[in-house]
């Protein structure tokens, strides 16, 4: 592992945003980087196609051609899903230091920044907790656990430079590692590529212990509508509802982060009357 | 409602607390994380009674060992501490200022408790 001490150089965040014919990706990643830069005051890139039309205010916006579309079942729907290309995530990245984020992320208090502050190449997300517990899911039954590649923080150094070309390669060979790695799903994911690259780049070992040191909060159910208050943020489903600190959250139900009230969300938080 | 829809709804009112209250636990265990001389470290009482053994050891055999020290860190690298006391300051402050929050948040959500 390199030491950087110097940390004076340029840090930023950069989303992907792809839309498909049933989301709108790039209006998500408006309303949570708007909701990123006002928790951590990080300039953020967002890199997307030349079709959409982004409208917050991005540091960047980056365009790239993206033809191939994946898929993936969400209740029980096949839908389009445009994930492929993150790898490029460090040659396209115009930090030194990047917190590389997915759209349904909200960042909600300022623990990320920790990892700026410590050495260390590349840092993952390893282990996940929603309101029903801890979860720790394998790639299939044979094989490794997978990463979530919702939240990554990395350094420009030539570790990471590998780490994100092995990406390249897994997803460029994907049915090669699939088989390799014993993987239930056919579909591509970058949770998996992250998984293996992470793994063969650490001489087969998880190296868990050089990841995030704490649990990203998911919340896997559909989403009615979110409530503030001054210290609790209440997120009502249709048969209950919990109540969670201000505290990052990766939120699945895409439909929700469209919703009128999501953005009304995300102004009360950054516009408080 | 039925007597099993009313024991079925403050079941689940019930399990609502103890759900909130360990997802609140979950989030301070994160904040009570801090960097300091480019590690990372957590702010435990184990952590801070170390720190405070090292310097009253140091104070009453005077073996010149207080000052600064090595400790290994949540990434299990020895990180250079130059100055003791200001790391010891740094984490009790941290740790009071988590500690407070956590307890303030947990009392707002027994105020939600029904059951």
């Amino acid at each position: 592992m390199q030491n950087f001490e110097n940390s004076e150089k340029s840090k930023g965040v950069v989303v992907f945003a792809f839309n498909t014919e049933t989301t709108d990706y790039v209006a998500i990643a408006d309303h949570t980087s708007r909701l990123t830069t006002h928790t951590l005051g990080l300039p953020i890139t967002l890199i997307t196609d030349g079709d959409s039309q982004p409208q917050f205010a991005y540091d960047r916006v980056i365009r790239i051609e993206q033809a191939d579309s994946n898929w993936r079942m969400l209740d029980d729907v096949r839908t389009t899903w445009r994930n492929f290309g993150r790898y490029l995530a460090y040659e396209l990245s115009p930090y030194h230091e990047t917190l590389l984020l997915d759209t349904d992320y909200l960042v909600l208090n300022r623990n990320l920044l920790k990892l700026f502050d410590t050495a260390g190449d590349y840092r993952l997300m390893h282990h996940n907790v929603t309101p029903a517990g801890p979860s720790y899911e394998y790639m299939g039954e044979t094989s490794i656990p997978f990463i979530w590649a919702t939240v990554v923080a990395f350094r420009k150094t030539e570790r990471s430079r590998l780490f994100f070309n092995l990406i390249g390669r897994i997803q460029r060979n994907y049915n090669y590692y699939r088989s390799l790695y014993n993987i239930r799903e056919g579909n591509y994911r970058n949770d998996y590529a992250f998984a293996i690259a992470n793994s063969m780049i650490s001489g087969y070992n998880l190296n868990e212990s050089q990841g995030i040191p704490w649990r990203m909060f998911t919340i896997e159910k559909p989403i009615e509508r979110m409530m503030l208050t001054d210290t609790q943020i209440r997120i009502y489903h249709s048969d209950a509802a919990v109540v969670v600190p201000y505290e990052n959250i990766h939120v699945m139900d895409k439909t929700y982060l469209q919703t009128r009230d999501f953005e009304q969300v995300i102004e009360a938080i950054c516009e408080p009357a | 409602m039925t007597e099993l829809e009313q024991l079925t709804t403050e079941i689940r009112r019930a399990t609502d607390y103890q759900v909130n209250r360990t997802l609140l636990r979950e989030k301070m265990q994160t904040d009570l994380h801090f960097a300091y001389a480019g590690g990372l470290f957590k702010a435990t009482p184990e952590l801070i009674s170390f720190i405070h053994a090292w310097r009253s050891t140091d104070e009453i055999w005077h073996w010149g060992g207080g000052e600064d020290m090595y400790l290994e860190d949540t990434y299990s690298n020895p990180i250079h501490i130059a100055d003791c006391a200001e790391f010891y300051r740094t984490a009790c402050e941290h740790y009071q200022q988590i500690m407070n929050d956590w307890h303030q948040q947990h009392a707002e959500l027994r105020k939600l408790r029904k059951i």
